[in-house]
């Protein structure tokens, strides 16, 4: 799988570094090269510095052709025109951004976006724990 | 009518003022406490604070009953956001968003925010309008975005100099433009008019024909 994730925090350098490890070819995405220390020093995917809100900008990454792009910054806005642009300009075709906030995740959604939100998924985990 | 704005700079203040002097009610989202203060002071009671791009806070600014809604914050990604929940979510009938950066034209366009103002382009456009080496400058874009008013500048060294209009590659703009002229009250151009240095051509032209104009200018008579 070609994936493109859009981040550098903790959860985008867990992800990418699995999807590394299993041989997916993985590049990361965030503002500034700087920002991509959580990698281990096995990490053998590309790291890009830019704005991934912007076409060209993902255009001059490779996006075109893609697998798979997931925006995992903590900036609710940006994750979701990423994911947008991604989805509807490049038809990348499996697209998941997160939505910090519970009633935007649910809005997302409707519009056909594959939209997480933290919060929920494990408000939803805990409760089925307890109901178990 | 009731307009609600979110972010509360320069352009919201301005069009701000110019609803309320119109004698619409405004309603102004801003997340600044010091920005919302200076709003007050100048406008009146017209701020919510909050984040424009929150379910809760449109909810609170009544969105479901605007007649319009206009993003006016700095970053695109913001404008983008609450413009998609103000047209999806609260139904919004009209929906604007400023453009800070013009390559995000697309994306709005692609999910249906259809009218959106560009800032670069439109300082470019004036500048432009300034200054006499371009022949083509953009004046408007008309609803629907489809066609734009255009100007086209007869200038010093113009291969269109002495030509009749109908003998150019221009010849499809007779009887559709507007000749402005020193002297002379601005009048319809047809196919003898004569171009003469300094006349300006005023026209509305499908968006597709533009780049076919500018190649037309930069070539000359035909």
């Amino acid at each position: 799988m070609n994936a493109f994730i859009m981040g550098s925090g903790r959860v985008a350098s867990e992800l990418g570094t699995l999807l590394d490890q299993e041989g997916h070819k993985v590049t990361l995405l965030d503002l500034e090269l700087s920002m991509f220390d959580k990698l281990p020093p096995s990490f053998t995917g590309r790291t890009l510095a830019g704005d991934a809100t912007d076409e060209e900008f993902l255009r001059k990454a490779g996006l075109q052709g893609a697998d798979a792009f997931i925006a995992l910054t903590r900036d609710d806005d940006r994750n979701a025109m990423a994911a947008q642009i991604a989805k509807h300009i490049f038809g990348v075709p499996r697209v998941i951004c997160r939505i910090y906030d519970p009633p935007r995740e649910e809005f997302y959604k409707t519009l056909g976006l594959e939209a997480i939100s933290p919060i929920m998924l494990f408000a939803r985990l805990v409760k089925g724990r307890l109901e178990d | 009518m009731y307009v609600v704005m979110v972010g509360g700079g320069e352009v919201a203040y301005y069009l701000s003022k110019q609803f309320i002097d119109g004698g619409h009610e405004v309603l102004l989202i801003e997340a600044d406490p010091k920005k919302r203060e200076r709003l007050e002071e100048a406008l009146g009671d017209i701020t919510l604070g909050g984040n424009g791009c929150r379910i809760q806070c449109l909810d609170q600014a009544g969105v479901s009953r605007a007649d319009v809604f206009i993003a006016a914050t700095d970053a695109d990604e913001n404008n983008l956001a609450a413009c998609q929940l103000a047209m999806i979510r609260f139904g919004v009938p009209r929906v604007l968003s400023i453009l800070n950066n013009p390559r995000n034209r697309n994306i709005f366009h692609k999910l249906g925010i259809e009218h959106t103002i560009d800032v670069a382009d439109l300082v470019l456009e004036n500048m432009k309008a300034q200054i006499p080496v371009f022949p083509l400058v953009r004046i408007a874009e008309l609803e629907g975005e489809e066609l734009e008013v255009v100007q086209i500048r007869i200038a010093e060294g113009s291969a269109l100099l002495g030509k009749a209009l109908g003998d150019t590659r221009l010849a499809f703009l007779a009887d559709a433009a507007c000749i402005v002229r020193s002297g002379e009250a601005p009048h319809a151009a047809d196919a003898s008019t004569h171009l003469q240095e300094g006349d300006t051509l005023v026209c509305v032209v499908p968006r597709e024909t533009l780049g076919k104009l500018e190649s037309e200018l930069a070539l000359g008579p035909g």
